[in-house]
């Protein structure tokens, strides 16, 4: 009797130190992605009472708002360019700085420091390094003998300019594959040499498989956090040239805070929502083709 | 029992203090919460008002971060069923708020507290007007307008009168071609005549379309305009500037490279016209006081072209003082806004200068929305140690404001903004479409906002638009 007691109360102190985290998430998580899922059936203007409007909001969306389609293929674009080629640098910076090499504390923090520069100050610092007249890529570029394109002026080269900004920021990625790295034992390696496995051989057979969960997880997290890219356009081209840097969420942004659209916004969230929840099944479905747990 | 008496003793605690905050604050005078600029001059201004209104107790809350965040707010604020008292608000987007039914209406306020549209710039307050159901939503508090400003020692330089600027499109196409300059590279080191915001003019698109004649939308903004072939006109006429001046993607690159202050663009000759607004004289006074530079009007071509004559035409914007709907307190609001859109203007000038003055800076007024407070503005002016040139510029850019304009109010008026400037004017400049094409396709999406906005309104008011 008084076991049952004791553990009622526990349970009940258990709950109440949960209970501001509960609290929390149910009402800046939970309750607003509830919120925009009703507001994406309505018209709702913030100021306003919001008005009931069936699928009107979904059907504008799909068929009336060309803008939306463009604004997609502007954040397909950045995702199936960008993050394998974030990956591939990132991966083999980690490999480089995963040898036993003088300075190799010092070479990992060089690395790792963009990443820790805030996205406001690395945007206005890339409008200069971009600049096609003054800017150093193009003088690099210009040392070379090639007359460097017009980068964030140009509507077909905004999107790549953004790109070669984003792997200025590899160094969390950087860092989560050398903790990967580490975690290849090294028995595998000595194994595979007796057996006369060369380098490429190590990596293909030994270290490739072994790390391929830390290279899914950078890649799922690297899909979601490009579907919702916004800063970098917001501050340095305002979405232009011509709508070519005019990415998803910013023009979400563009019809919930500066139209107050928010029924069309919220649609449209949940659209994004239903395209990241998409593609992360398909990687989960496709997953075991390549990503090997040692577990198994 | 040990335990219940502490608890008892807790909660009469509570009781006790809440009561006497309560009591307390209802004692206390009427406060009134205001939201807007911070900053020195500001707090100045507040504090005269304070002074004469010893009975209402100001609780000003500045409004921090960029244009987007300061409305978020407020909407928020609004939305959430707790406004401020009083809140400043863009001129332009007045119209948007109040078809939201954001704002108090003030018609009613003005015979009690004897506001009369006189006393006002005809064109701010005109434009604080919401044409859907002609009511007042907000009072002016200040304005701008747009003027020609060049370089005249680059004007001799290249051979050209440096006192007169032409007036017809076809000389300033000329002149734009004459004076825009290239390096060896193929890049711009000089444009010639700036006409398009963002590479060195501002607001100059707006105004050059009124200047043909064309008009953005119909006079109780229901129907959109936007590819009238006057306006398709001047679209076409800013392609041809910025191609003269190397083309969109080559200006914008100089653009990257240009600095502010003392090395703005202007005044480190890396522009050699523009179209600008009148804060640049405060700028030249401040960071050019030595530059050679001339003023004239934006004149109506289509007047022009007609009759020869010479008909001075601009654009302003500006902000303005409102209530927002719910606010606790809308009398006392009123006589704050009424207050710090006239008297203290005038306070505010005061504390500008003072302020200048303490950062020994030179003074340049900017222009009140009140007309009786600009007269003493232009005199104070001529007392302070600054150049001729921009004693004559600055009341020049007085004398213009009667005929000014102002952009179409309606709620849509933000996306016209967005579609006309940032769409169609850049699909035209990087020939991605011809202007007509573009200007159709952003007419389009636009009205298709706008009927969407005007069903909203009629449905919930009852009233008929059209």
């Amino acid at each position: 009797m008084s076991r049952l007691k004791k553990n009622k109360e526990e349970i009940i102190t258990a709950y109440l130190c949960v209970l501001p985290w509960i609290l929390g998430l149910s009402i800046f998580i939970v309750g607003p992605i509830i919120a925009s899922f009703i507001f994406s059936f309505m018209d709702y203007s913030v100021v306003l009472p919001p008005k009931f409007i069936g699928l009107s909001n979904y059907k504008k969306m799909f068929f009336e708002d060309p803008l939306l389609w463009k604004s997609l293929y502007n954040t397909l674009y950045m995702t199936v360019i960008g993050v394998p080629l974030n990956i591939l640098l990132s991966l083999s910076i980690a490999l480089l700085l995963n040898q036993k090499i003088k300075g190799e504390a010092f070479f990992r923090t060089v690395f790792y420091l963009p990443s820790i520069v805030p996205q406001v100050a690395m945007s206005l610092l890339w409008m200069w390094i971009l600049n096609p007249q003054i800017g150093l890529i193009n003088y690099l570029l210009s040392l070379f003998g090639i007359k460097g394109p017009m980068w964030l002026a140009s509507e077909q080269w905004a999107k790549p300019a953004f790109i070669i900004m984003g792997l200025w920021g590899i160094g969390g990625n950087m860092v989560i594959f050398l903790a990967g790295l580490q975690n290849v034992p090294q028995h595998l390696y000595d194994a595979a040499t007796v057996d006369g496995a060369n380098i490429w051989q190590r990596f293909r057979y030994v270290t490739l498989p072994m790390l391929s969960p830390t290279i899914f997880f950078v890649l799922i997290m690297g899909i979601i956090g490009t579907l919702q890219i916004f800063t970098q356009a917001y501050i340095m081209t305002a979405g232009g040239p011509m709508d070519s840097t005019l990415f998803y969420v910013y023009h979400l942004f563009n019809k919930a805070f500066r139209d107050f659209h928010m029924g069309y916004a919220s649609a449209m969230a949940w659209f994004l929502f239903i395209i990241v929840f998409a593609v992360t099944m398909l990687n989960l479905k496709l997953s075991p083709r390549w990503v090997y747990y040692e577990t198994e | 029992m040990k335990r219940s008496l502490k608890v008892t003793v807790i909660t009469l605690f509570c009781i006790v203090s809440i009561v006497t905050q309560l009591s307390l604050s209802l004692a206390a005078k009427r406060t009134l919460e205001v939201w807007a600029s911070g900053g020195k001059v500001w707090e100045d201004t507040y504090q005269e008002f304070q002074k004469t209104h010893p009975d209402i107790e100001l609780k000003f809350v500045p409004l921090t971060g960029g244009f987007d965040e300061r409305k978020q707010k407020l909407l928020s604020a609004v939305a959430g069923g707790v406004p401020p008292d009083v809140m400043w608000v863009d001129r332009f987007e007045v119209s948007q708020w109040a078809a939201f039914d954001a704002l108090t209406p003030l018609n009613k306020y003005l015979p009690k507290y004897k506001v009369s549209s006189s006393q006002y710039i005809r064109q701010t307050w005109d434009e604080a007007i919401f044409p859907w159901d002609n009511q007042l939503y907000a009072l002016p508090w200040q304005t701008d307008d747009r003027l020609i400003f060049w370089n005249k020692d680059i004007f001799k330089e290249a051979g050209l009168n440096p006192d007169k600027f032409p007036v017809t499109w076809e000389e300033w196409l000329e002149l734009n071609k004459k004076l825009t300059k290239f390096d060896d590279k193929g890049n711009v080191t000089r444009i010639g005549f700036s006409v398009v915001e963002g590479l060195g003019a501002n607001g100059a698109e707006w105004a050059l379309g009124w200047a043909n004649g064309g008009e953005y939308m119909t006079a109780r903004s229901t129907k959109v305009t936007l590819n009238n072939p006057k306006l398709v006109e001047t679209l076409e006429f800013l392609v041809k500037m910025t191609d003269a001046s190397g083309g969109v993607e080559k200006a914008s690159s100089f653009q990257g490279t240009w600095g502010t202050e003392v090395q703005a663009p202007f005044f480190a000759g890396k522009i050699a016209a523009m179209i600008n607004g009148d804060w640049t004289f405060e700028s030249i006074a401040r960071y050019a006081p030595n530059l050679n530079f001339g003023v004239a009007p934006i004149y109506r071509r289509d007047i022009y072209k007609k009759e020869k004559k010479l008909v001075p035409i601009t654009f302003s914007g500006g902000h303005a003082f409102a209530i927002p709907k719910g606010a606790k307190n809308p009398d006392d609001a009123f006589q704050f806004i009424k207050w710090i859109t006239s008297d203290g203007t005038k306070a505010h000038r005061k504390a500008s200068m003072a302020f200048s003055a303490s950062m020994n800076r030179p003074w340049a007024p900017i222009i009140y929305a009140y007309q009786a407070s600009n007269k003493e503005s232009l005199e104070a002016l001529a007392e302070q140690p600054v150049s001729q040139a921009i004693k004559d510029g600055v009341k020049l850019a007085h004398e213009v404001l009667a005929y000014t304009r102002f952009r179409d109010r309606s709620p849509a008026a933000l996306l016209m903004q967005r579609e006309f400037l940032g769409h169609a004017r850049d699909e035209a400049l990087y020939h991605k479409k011809t202007p007509k094409q573009a200007l159709d396709d952003a007419n389009k999406v636009i009205q298709s906002e706008l009927d969407r906005l005007i069903d909203e309104w009629e449905n919930r008011t009852g009233r008929k638009l059209k």
